[in-house]
């Protein structure tokens, strides 16, 4: 097998508004090669892939396919110069066969006067299927009817079914986190497959979370941190020590993350959860949070921390175990009874969850809590000002008026007028899930400021961090969450902070 | 010089950002229209036909006022019509055997509706297009019921219970000093009460109302109860203006109510406008429909007028910006 070059990508650059998802990166591909990329979440492998398959442009930078420019606007244009892609989340049609999801887009083969000949369409399928080994699936079954597992292998024999009739002698698969829901079996005749057709002079990008998956099947590994290509090294010079160190990089110093300010938690228990499970997400959590606290968790994005988050704030409900605010037992029917009780959370997507764009920033601060605004029964406009006035100069929140909306802030500014909102709200639980996310540096700092602040005042907060080093830099304690369970526990008070391959460990 | 005139443009040019553009357009069009009607049959501005229009428009007024809450939850609201119609239907009918009652059992029958349409929405999570659109075709045929499905006259001994409808303050009417009251009750709802804020925030974003805190069921609840409440004052007014229970006497009210709200701003996709601008959409309609019946337009294309006004309405009102339209 020869070392032809059948993908390039020099400089490739993708900036989002407020932040760099991609800098500056560049790499060659070979004919017949397995490359794997590895990296923390929001590091910029899935960014790198939705460009290659041309679901988003880049921002600059230049790709080549077979040596001629390659700029796909669309995934069928990336389909017909050879290249396909396995998502993360599944893209098959559930209300349809196997075989039909496998020939989807190729029924001219089959219909004869306008009419499917499907028994054609499922014996063909059926041969595609047992080239891949997986004799047990039945290609006239329903997609809905088959178990998640299962699915996903029926999406990779069709993205491989795809690439190889398109004729072309290599064509670039890619394949984003495909093992996480797939047992140690199916895991097995993946990598046959795609050592089969690797053979045949296929290039594969494999992209997953499980370091040793990665150093077994791949034959180079690309590590991103931070948007960047920070290593590109030979699988056999590899181990996973080596790439842990290499994908957390430097750490920032205490002083960024005002550990001189961080305090001893108090005594009494906030929050506490026996057991705390919600089928097919997490299970048998338990955590206490006392005033004062922050109390981190850590793990890769399906570790369940999300999903934990949704059911402390009362936007999910458990499905096993117990939650106590202040010793006693709660039950959460929405998001408003775990504000009766004092939780509330500054939730991750600012724009899609937190923010009332099209209210004024007074309007915003005030929604949590109308009882300081309010006489009588009726909001007073005055009182609304005054604690709108209030936050503004605590919290330096730059707007040309309180009337101006909040949609039109930028995303520092409007993550403040959350944080008003929450100080207002006089709950002392705060959930605050990634409450740096999409934040410019300055923001940043002072939202750093703030979360001590929080702390000082005696409340709690559980923090699930945007990276791995602002969870540790702000956290007293830390919990690490792996596949719906917590993998450990530790302490990170100031001059005992853990270090980030300690953590990462426990969260891969 | 320049930079006045610069700063003038300016000003002009945020008056017309889209988000005033219908208001503005609205005003400029009943002046306009008032002129043109004006030259064309000067009757149409004397005292007696001033008190008119401001008499027709009070039940519209208030309907559109009630609908306002619904369209600002991107929600919708069709059973409002056949509320309206029952609600005169029994006013009448109830006059023979309790009395002045009847107007407080009316109301509460427009409460209980508005609840009913409420908690399909909400509990049962029927899109409100639906839920209303069944309700409506409910209270149509349970007026039509009512009434042996032709108008019901009040007879002379129930006069007294409606005399007080004649009492005019100048050129005003009392009907629309009623209508002015239900909307000031329904601007403070809706400025300076909780669940007012609640809805115009799950109107822009129900995920984030959620997660704020917010009570989305009874906000959504309390919406349609304030419609079947309009709805069933809008009936009350039809019946004593007329002096009849007519069973098919709101039917046409859906369109032109929801139209007067879109038309004063209130934006179909959710989470803008104000009940107090209702009173620009009403009064537009009003003015078109009495300016076209005091020069005379066949009854016909006053509908066809009606329906292409909504379109237009709701084209200025709608955030082109937005990907989906959805009607919840």
């Amino acid at each position: 097998m020869g070392k032809n070059i059948l993908f390039t990508a020099r400089n490739i650059t993708k900036k989002y508004p407020g932040t760099m998802a991609l800098k500056d990166v560049s790499a060659e591909l070979f004919s017949g090669e397995v490359v794997g990329l590895v990296g923390e979440n929001g590091a910029g492998k899935s960014t790198l892939l939705k460009i290659i398959m041309g679901n988003e442009q880049p921002t600059e930078g230049v790709m080549t396919m077979h040596g001629i420019p390659f700029a796909p606007k669309t995934p069928i244009e990336a389909n017909n110069m050879g290249v396909g892609m396995v998502f993360q989340e599944q893209s098959l049609i559930q209300n349809l066969t196997v075989g039909q999801n496998i020939f989807f887009g190729m029924e001219d083969k089959y219909t004869r006067f306008c009419v499917l000949n499907k028994r054609k369409m499922h014996e063909d399928a059926s041969r595609i299927l047992e080239d891949m080994r997986l004799n047990h699936i039945r290609a006239d079954r329903k997609v809905s009817s088959l178990e998640f597992a299962t699915r996903q292998m029926v999406e990779i024999c069709k993205v491989f079914h795809v690439v190889k009739r398109s004729g072309l002698d290599s064509c670039l698969i890619l394949l984003d986190e495909p093992t996480s829901v797939l047992s140690d079996g199916e895991v097995r005749n993946l990598f046959e497959n795609i050592r089969l057709i690797t053979a045949e002079g296929h290039t594969v990008i494999f992209v997953s979370h499980r370091l040793d998956e990665v150093l077994e099947i791949s034959d180079r590994i690309i590590v991103f941190k931070d948007g960047e290509k920070v290593d590109e090294v030979l699988t056999a010079e590899a181990d996973e020590s080596i790439l842990y160190e290499k994908m957390v990089g430097r750490t920032a110093s205490g002083e960024y993350y005002k550990v001189s300010d961080q305090v001893e938690p108090g005594g009494e228990v906030l929050l506490e959860t026996r057991d705390l499970g919600r089928r097919g997400y997490f299970r048998n959590v338990n955590l206490t949070l006392h005033a004062g606290e922050i109390l981190g968790i850590c793990g890769v994005v399906g570790s369940g921390k999300e999903d934990l988050c949704a059911v402390l704030c009362g936007d999910e409900s458990p499905t096993s175990g117990q939650l106590l605010v202040r010793g006693e037992g709660k039950k959460f029917g929405a998001p408003q009874a775990a504000l009766k009780n004092g939780i509330l959370s500054i939730p991750k997507e600012r724009r899609e969850e937190s923010i009332i764009a099209s209210a004024s920033v007074s309007e915003n601060i005030a929604m949590s809590n109308f009882g300081n605004i309010s006489k009588i029964g009726l909001i007073s406009k005055k009182l609304e000002k005054a604690q709108a006035e209030n936050y503004r100069g605590k919290m330096h929140i730059r707007a040309s008026s309180l009337d101006q909306k909040v949609g039109f802030l930028s995303g520092g500014n409007a993550q403040k007028v959350v944080f008003a909102r929450a100080l207002a709200s006089d709950a002392d639980i705060l959930i605050l899930n990634h409450p740096t996310r999409g934040v410019d540096v300055g923001a940043k700092e002072e939202i750093y400021s703030l979360i001590r602040s929080l702390a000082v005042q005696g409340k709690g907060c559980v923090l699930l961090g945007d990276t791995l080093d602002e969870c540790i830099g702000l956290s007293n304690r830390l919990l690490v969450m792996k596949d719906g369970e917590v993998t450990r526990e530790c302490d990170a008070s100031p001059g005992n902070k853990p270090e980030q391959v300690d953590i990462v460990k426990y969260m891969m | 010089m320049n930079e006045t005139s610069g700063s003038v443009l300016d000003i002009l040019k945020s008056m017309l950002s889209s988000e005033n553009l219908s208001k503005i357009l609205s005003v400029a069009s009943i002046v306009v229209l008032s002129l043109v009607f004006v030259a064309i049959n000067p009757r149409f501005m004397v005292s007696r036909n001033i008190t008119n229009i401001l008499n027709d428009m009070s039940p519209l007024w208030v309907m559109a006022c009630g609908v306002a809450f619904v369209l600002m939850l991107s929600s919708i609201d069709l059973s409002l019509g056949s509320i309206a119609s029952c609600s005169a239907v029994m006013l009448t009918v109830l006059f023979n055997s309790i009395g002045p009652g009847a107007y407080i059992v009316v109301i509460i029958y427009g409460m209980l509706a508005g609840l009913i349409n409420g908690m399909l929405h909400t509990y049962l999570k029927i899109p409100s297009f639906i839920a209303t659109l069944c309700t409506q075709s409910i209270w149509q045929s349970v007026a039509l019921l009512i009434s042996g499905a032709k108008p019901l006259p009040m007879l002379p001994p129930v006069w007294p219970y409606i005399e007080w409808v004649k009492i005019t303050f100048g050129v005003v009417p009392i009907l629309f000093i009623i209508s002015f009251l239900l909307m000031l009750l329904y601007t403070v709802i809706q400025k300076k009460t909780k669940v007012g804020r609640t809805m115009l925030a799950l109107g822009e974003n129900e995920s984030a109302a959620r997660l704020i805190g917010l009570n989305i069921n009874q906000a959504k609840i309390t919406a349609f109860f304030l419609s079947g409440i309009a709805a069933s004052v809008g009936g009350i007014i039809f019946a004593v203006k007329l002096k009849s229970g007519i069973p098919t006497v709101g039917a046409q009210y859906n369109l032109m109510a929801i139209a007067s709200a879109a038309l004063g701003g209130v934006a179909l996709s959710g989470g803008k406008g104000d009940i107090l601008m209702t009173i620009i959409g009403a009064g537009l309609i009003i003015i078109i429909q009495n300016g076209m019946n005091v020069i005379a337009v066949d009854g016909y294309w006053q509908q066809i007028v009606f329906g292409a006004l909504v379109l237009i309405a709701i084209y200025m009102n709608a955030d082109h910006n937005r990907r989906d339209l959805v009607v919840k």
